[in-house]
């Protein structure tokens, strides 16, 4: 088995492809081609820094107007309608926009504003493309394991488990590791420096997230596990716990120590399983 | 053949603390691997870049990025095509990246050649390590060797499109047709 591995800038952060395969590496490598075209194209349908998307001409469309888009960009409002409804709102992409996810009209492939609002695919986007790149890799028949990570959300198929390190909240530090098989990891946290992109938008207050937490979720698919990172920053405890487990998701908390540690007790982490984790 | 899903919880890198400088880097590409998958049984030219105060500045208005003393690795094919490496030096990352141009100068690929990450006045000290004291680690996670998978708070690649940005004002200003 031999390994091949690239990154390219899209979705506003690294994108890293790496897959294991056998034989010649022509057909491997042109399978990495193709799931960063499938990469490719969801920038830029969903991206909030290409205007001439799908979303770039929702919000150049009137509110009220109906806009037609692609079936991929109304699958995944869709998605986002379904995890908004399910969390009650803590998992919303308009939230910091100016409004809610019930602000949004879907029919089929056809999609309207019903006000002026702004509406951030920016991480289920993420998750939705490292899941579409994952389908296209493993049709390879010589590719025998992958894994796609859209700077932080990422997803594993194949032997063997990988090590995955979760950064402390607020730093560029490994805070502890997960070991990963066939499965989608995301995590949610307070942004490391100001970017061109809307940061994480805490749907309580539709302000900048102030807290200092970080969730990481390990989940089926990578849309799932993105959007369940917010819910598990965002919800009740009662109802994230629900969510996660309707899921199958765990969860990985981080939180700041309110004070000194007392000796021998691990403050800084908790690792709640809800559902199955294996 | 399905193999079953699996998340494990495995610890912290301990053996991370103790370092001052702390990092990792991921080699994705060669420069040689690059010049062989774009431009195969190519014969590339070398064309280093020597830009005049006019040709910076003029980059600088067209890219809105800093251009004075700016020396990328060019090479030309004859077909007019181009391979330009550059190199992206922040604070904690540094990234050495290649963008290939079409005979036309646009864009055929950005390729990520390096990717290196430094951990340096992040550490915080003795109570943040105190977080972990005797919590038994399932595996010591040896720093940089192990550290190839990531998550965190979403990195901005703004600083390489930035970057994409100016090595097409460079091949407008001085690279010619």
């Amino acid at each position: 088995m031999a390994r091949l591995t690239r990154a390219r800038p899209w979705l506003g952060t690294l994108v890293e492809i790496e897959v294991r395969h056998a034989r010649a590496e022509a057909p491997a490598l042109r399978a990495v081609e193709r799931a960063f075209a499938a990469i490719a194209r969801v920038h830029r349908l969903m991206s909030p820094l290409e205007p001439g998307g799908d979303l770039g001409r929702l919000h150049a469309a009137a509110p009220g107007r109906w806009v037609s888009v692609e079936a991929e960009t109304a699958a995944v409002l869709r998605a986002a309608r379904r995890f908004y409804r399910a969390s009650a709102g803590a998992f919303d992409p308009v939230a910091g926009g100016g409004g809610t996810m019930d602000d949004l009209e879907i029919r089929g492939r056809r999609v309207r504003r019903r006000r002026e609002v702004r509406v951030d695919l920016g991480g289920i986007a993420k998750g939705h493309a490292v899941d579409r790149a994952c389908a296209v890799l493993r049709r390879c028949p010589s590719i025998s394991s992958g894994i796609v990570n859209a700077g932080g959300d990422l997803r594993c198929f194949g032997a063997p488990a990988r090590l995955v390190h979760v950064r402390a909240p607020g730093t560029r530090m490994p805070a502890y590791a997960l070991r990963v098989r066939n499965a989608a990891l995301a995590t949610s946290a307070p942004a490391l420096a100001p970017g061109p992109l809307r940061g994480l938008v805490d749907p309580r207050s539709a302000r900048p997230y102030r807290g200092r937490a970080s969730a990481t979720v390990g989940a089926r698919t990578a849309i799932a596990a993105d959007a369940l990172a917010k819910v598990a920053l965002f919800a009740a405890p009662a109802l994230r716990d629900r969510v996660l487990r309707s899921y199958g998701a765990s969860l990985f908390l981080q939180s700041e120590a309110k004070k000194k540690p007392a000796p021998g007790e691990g403050a800084g982490l908790r690792a709640k399983r809800t559902g199955q984790s294996e | 053949m399905r193999h079953r899903s699996l998340i494990r919880f495995v610890g912290p890198p301990v053996a991370l603390v103790a370092a001052a400088h702390a990092g990792w880097a991921t080699v994705y590409l060669t420069v040689e691997e690059l010049q062989r998958q774009y431009f195969p049984g190519v014969k590339l030219r070398a064309t280093p870049v020597a830009l005049t105060p006019e040709q910076a500045k003029a980059i600088e208005k067209r890219a809105r990025a800093k251009a004075k003393g700016w020396r990328p690795d060019v090479w030309r094919a004859p077909d007019g095509s181009a391979l330009v490496v550059d190199r992206v030096l922040g604070k904690h990352e540094n990234i050495t990246y290649a963008v290939v141009l079409d005979p036309a100068g646009a864009v055929r690929a950005v390729e990520v050649l390096e990717y290196r990450e430094t951990y340096g006045g992040e550490i915080r000290g003795e109570r943040w390590r105190g977080q972990f004291r005797g919590k038994s680690a399932a595996a010591q996670v040896q720093l940089g060797k192990d550290i190839k998978n990531v998550s965190g708070a979403t990195l901005s690649c703004r600083h390489v499109t930035d970057g994409v940005r100016r090595v097409l004002a460079l091949r407008e200003v001085a690279l010619g047709g």
